[in-house]
């Protein structure tokens, strides 16, 4: 349930030990023992704040007469009704973030879904949900496939149950109400009729819309947001998280069953169940289309229409499947849900191989609001395209988009590519291959850059200001030369009590965003960006580059290379309004370029009328560096109200 | 960029990413308020937003009055355009509407209305006791003291010395740097003893208001005891009786500005 607001963890740690949640369980243990042990990430990874680093940390504190403990500054100043327990905390005792993101990339190095949906449950502060043991009927002994389907229905009944759980206490008309609320203002239906038509095909009828844009002309909508968010706290999000393990376990057995399977029909065939459609394809070149429980193709260069796939729970039963055994597949849909998308409900897309082109107009590939979406992609040279809403996102409930293998090509409009609205999960990783990120070029960022796009990707998080925190974005791209763009709110950045990650493996990288983000905090926030090896380039313009704006902290961490930083101005450890930040640049020979020498590089602000300042630190540990500001090498420079920069020569070398 | 909220409201929810109108409200104050902070997304909407502003300007106060109705909301916009209107308009136009509020049934108008009253110095002669009643209630407490700060109220030094021992972090902060805006030497002992404060926030503006005080701030810390060295040293640095580099002492720290001063 919703209205739970987690106080500072001294408080909290003081507080009783009766009637505590699973969430505050979690963030007691974390107060009196430190973060729980994750696993340790791969070898191209050092912990993020090793002793090297700390030791750097301290100089640089030291001589600001100041200690770790001056870090736990008042940050925590707002009062959501829900927020993050950990999120909370760590706007405090800032160093344990620098730990999620190492446990995230742990996960990651895993690989293991089942990895991934725990992470969901541990940082989204879930309760587990026990699973009664059951033993599945295998099947039929003569009929591989009739076997693989039976233990598939037996498995996706389990997840129909999970989701019946999960939205017990949602009635019919608040779950339109609920989507609605978040939708329209999504597709600015108020301004756009195509888009009023798009939802009302989805199951949220022009009436509904009509009372959210009406709600939204209020001068105080306190009361609709409070009554949204009762709404929201009332799905079980525990419960649907473990119907998304159900259905991804589902298609994932199913699909390693039949993977050398070599006894399919010769035309589409369709069988109808209690939950839903069956489909079965051909190894030929398949079209479908329309809503189905699974469509499970061998092979082909098959084509997929508005329908397989997503999950809308407003106009069906809530869950499609997908199980797409080879070939070059197009997924393609114009109407609100694309493939690997769920609206009240749960979806799943696992495609084995082929270079895939995965597109939707608006919501898909891993995408989910009230809902669980998986999307897996094993290999292949895949691009996606989407609107909004897509490519690893969620919202009162939990997107991924895993994708194993291949140069991909990633493109979203806004809300994508590692994305989580309130009480939402949104993950993206890349295992391997050269990649592309691009996110924005739909939706003007008009009155503060008219010229610029709302990107608000690649690991970005946001809460509902000032009444509820957001969620959990992560985008982890494990290996490659991979391109990062983005123009307003990207690459490791949140917004309200939120958490957003970028976090690269190997690769030379290139990271481009205009405002907001590289390892960014705004307004009460957590950003972090960390990239651990290759002669990386980081370019932007303002609010950039481990840069923290309005009680929020924002932290990048880049660990190996010889690396350019290039920005404007509030960049580079640089702490604005009573923020923290903190750059981290463990090895090479660096090159960090401001235009504007007092708004940049390790510096804080007096925090406008507030009156007093942040902290920011720069730290570089190695290498002969450049600093447009004229820093010296192996010099403490202390800036004002108030910052350092520190730079190292951890084993003496001379520049 | 809405939906990255669970809000619908398109202009709200811009309003908060963007400190952020279609005309067809005008009329009342509410429209036009809410022509005047929506999401100005058109053409249209800009110019609305343009005329609403004026509008908004030339009935003031009422239009204030109309504004601080809503001041205790959600909506960033209107906030940031009342303070707009607090930093950039005559005093003639804001007073009387924001001392009105000083009595206002929700403690977080009248939290602002000392707040924003307390940009205007021509408020104090009429409104001090007022505001001195608000140190009364630990939601208004800071916003008085920064006000009566910023007016010069010797009166109120008690509290703001009480607020900066006693007080949550912030607080603190707001009592050092009233306690600096007071401009008054006997402040000085109070702000030494803030030089331990736990937190460097509070620490530094402490040390800042020392320096505003000079000579006397100087004398006294010749004779303080428990004063961290180095915050010693550094608010001598800053009154220019001591070089930087000896405040410092380690040549491989330097100094870019100053110690403690914007």
């Amino acid at each position: 349930m919703m209205h739970q607001h987690y106080p500072t963890h001294e408080t909290l740690a003081a507080r009783p030990a009766r009637g505590r949640s699973p969430a505050r369980c979690l963030v007691l243990w974390w107060c009196m023992t430190g973060w729980p042990v994750a696993a340790e990430p791969g070898p191209q990874w050092a912990p993020l704040l090793a002793e090297p680093v700390m030791e750097q940390v301290d100089r640089g504190l030291g001589a600001l007469a100041m200690t770790r403990a001056d870090v736990r500054f008042d940050k925590n100043i707002g009062e959501p009704q829900w927020a993050l327990g950990w999120v909370t905390n760590a706007l405090v005792a800032v160093w344990p973030l620098a730990e999620v993101a190492e446990a995230l990339i742990a996960v990651a190095e895993n690989g293991e879904a089942a990895a991934w949906w725990g992470a969901a449950e541990r940082w989204m502060e879930l309760a587990p949900v026990e699973e009664p043991p059951v033993v599945w009927w295998p099947g039929p002994e003569d009929d591989r496939l009739a076997a693989a389907l039976a233990r598939f229905e037996q498995r996706m009944a389990r997840a129909a149950t999970g989701r019946e759980q999960a939205f017990r206490r949602v009635a019919e008309p608040d779950r339109v109400y609920l989507a609605a609320a978040v939708l329209a203002g999504e597709l600015a239906t108020e301004d756009d009729e195509a888009a009023r038509a798009v939802l009302a095909a989805a199951g949220l009828p022009r009436t509904v819309q009509e009372r959210v844009e009406a709600e939204g002309r209020a001068l105080d909508g306190t009361a609709t947001a409070l009554a949204w968010l009762a709404l929201a706290g009332e799905v079980d999000r525990a419960a649907l998280r473990q119907a998304g393990v159900m259905a991804q376990q589902a298609a994932a057995e199913l699909a390693e069953a039949l993977a050398d399977h070599d006894d399919w029909p010769d035309v589409v065939t369709v069988r109808d169940t209690e939950l839903g459609r069956i489909v079965i394809g051909t190894t030929g070149s398949d079209v479908f289309a329309g809503e189905a429980l699974l469509v499970l193709d061998p092979g082909g260069d098959d084509t997929y229409r508005d329908g397989p796939g997503a999950a809308n729970g407003l106009t069906g039963p809530g869950l499609a499947v997908v199980v797409d055994l080879g070939g070059d597949d197009v997924y393609r849909a114009d109407g609100l849900l694309g493939a690997g998308s769920a609206l009240w409900g749960v979806a799943v897309v696992l495609d084995r191989a082929g270079d895939d082109v995965v597109q939707g107009a608006f919501l898909g590939a891993g995408s989910a609001l009230a809902g669980a979406a998986w999307h897996e992609d094993l290999a292949g040279d895949d691009r996606y395209r989407h609107g909004v809403m897509a490519q690893g996102a969620g919202q009162v409930g939990f997107g991924f988009l895993i994708d194993r293998a291949g140069n991909d090509m990633y493109d979203v409009g806004t809300c994508g590519q590692a994305y989580a609205g309130v009480m939402g999960w949104g993950v993206l990783v890349d295992d391997a291959g050269h990649d592309r990120y691009l996110a924005g070029n739909r939706k003007k960022d008009h009155e503060r850059n008219d010229d610029r796009f709302l990107s608000l990707a690649q690991g970005f998080a946001i809460g509902w200001r000032p009444h509820a925190g957001g969620g959990v974005a992560a985008l982890i791209d494990r290996a490659g030369n991979d391109t990062y763009v983005a123009d307003i709110y990207g690459q490791g950045v949140s917004y309200y009590y939120a958490a957003g990650f970028l976090l690269d493996g190997g690769g030379h990288d290139t990271y481009s965003v205009y405002q907001y983000g590289q390892g960014c905090g705004i307004h009460l926030s957590l950003g972090v960006l960390a990239d651990a090896a290759g002669d990386d380039r980081y370019d932007g313009y303002i609010l950039a580059q481990g840069a923290a704006h309005d009680f929020s902290v924002g932290m990048l961490f880049d660990l190996d290379g010889n690396d350019t930083y290039t920005a404007d101005h509030h960049a580079q450890g640089r702490a604005l309004n009573n923020a923290f930040a903190l750059l981290v640049d463990r090895a090479g020979d660096d090159a960090y370029f401001a235009r504007q020498r007092e708004q940049a590089q390790g510096i804080g602000n007096s925090g406008g009328h507030r009156d007093y300042g942040s902290l920011a630190l720069l730290v570089d540990l190695g290498g002969a560096d450049r600093y447009s500001g004229g820093f010296s090498n192996r010099v403490i420079t202390l800036r004002p109200l108030y910052g350092a920069v520190v730079d190292h020569e951890r084993d003496g070398v001379a520049e | 960029m809405s939906g990255m909220f669970p809000s619908f409201r398109w202009h709200l929810v811009c309003s908060l990413l963007w400190f952020g109108a279609c005309p067809g409200w005008a009329g009342s104050f509410d429209g036009l308020l809410y022509d005047a902070t929506r999401y100005a997304n058109t053409p249209e909407r800009r110019e609305a937003k343009a005329v609403a502003r004026a509008e908004l300007v030339a009935q003031l106060p009422d239009s204030l009055r109309a504004a601080l109705d809503h001041i205790h909301g959600d909506h960033v916009g209107l906030q940031v355009l009342v303070m707009e209107w607090v930093l950039t308009l005559p005093s003639e136009s804001m007073v009387p509407a924001l001392a009105e509020r000083l009595d206002d049934a929700r403690p977080e108008t009248r939290r602002f209305a000392a707040y924003a009253l307390g940009f205007h110095p021509s408020a104090a002669e009429a409104n001090t006791e007022r505001v001195m009643a608000l140190l009364d209630e630990d939601l208004t407490r800071g916003a008085a003291v920064r006000a009566l700060g910023k007016w010069k109220v010797g009166a109120a030094r008690p509290a703001m010395e009480r607020l900066l021992v006693e007080g949550h972090e912030r607080q603190r902060v707001v009592a050092a740097n009233a306690l600096r805006d007071l401009g008054d030497a006997a402040v000085v002992p109070a702000l030494i003893g803030a030089l331990g404060d736990p937190v460097f926030t509070v620490r530094n503006v402490a040390a800042r208001a020392l320096v505003s005080y000079g000579a006397a701030a100087e004398a006294a810390l010749a004779s303080a005891v428990d004063v961290p060295p180095a915050m010693a040293v550094r608010i001598r640095a800053d009154l220019g009786v001591m070089a930087a580099d000896e405040a410092l002492g380690d040549p491989g720290v330097v100094l870019d500005g100053d110690f403690f001063l914007p």
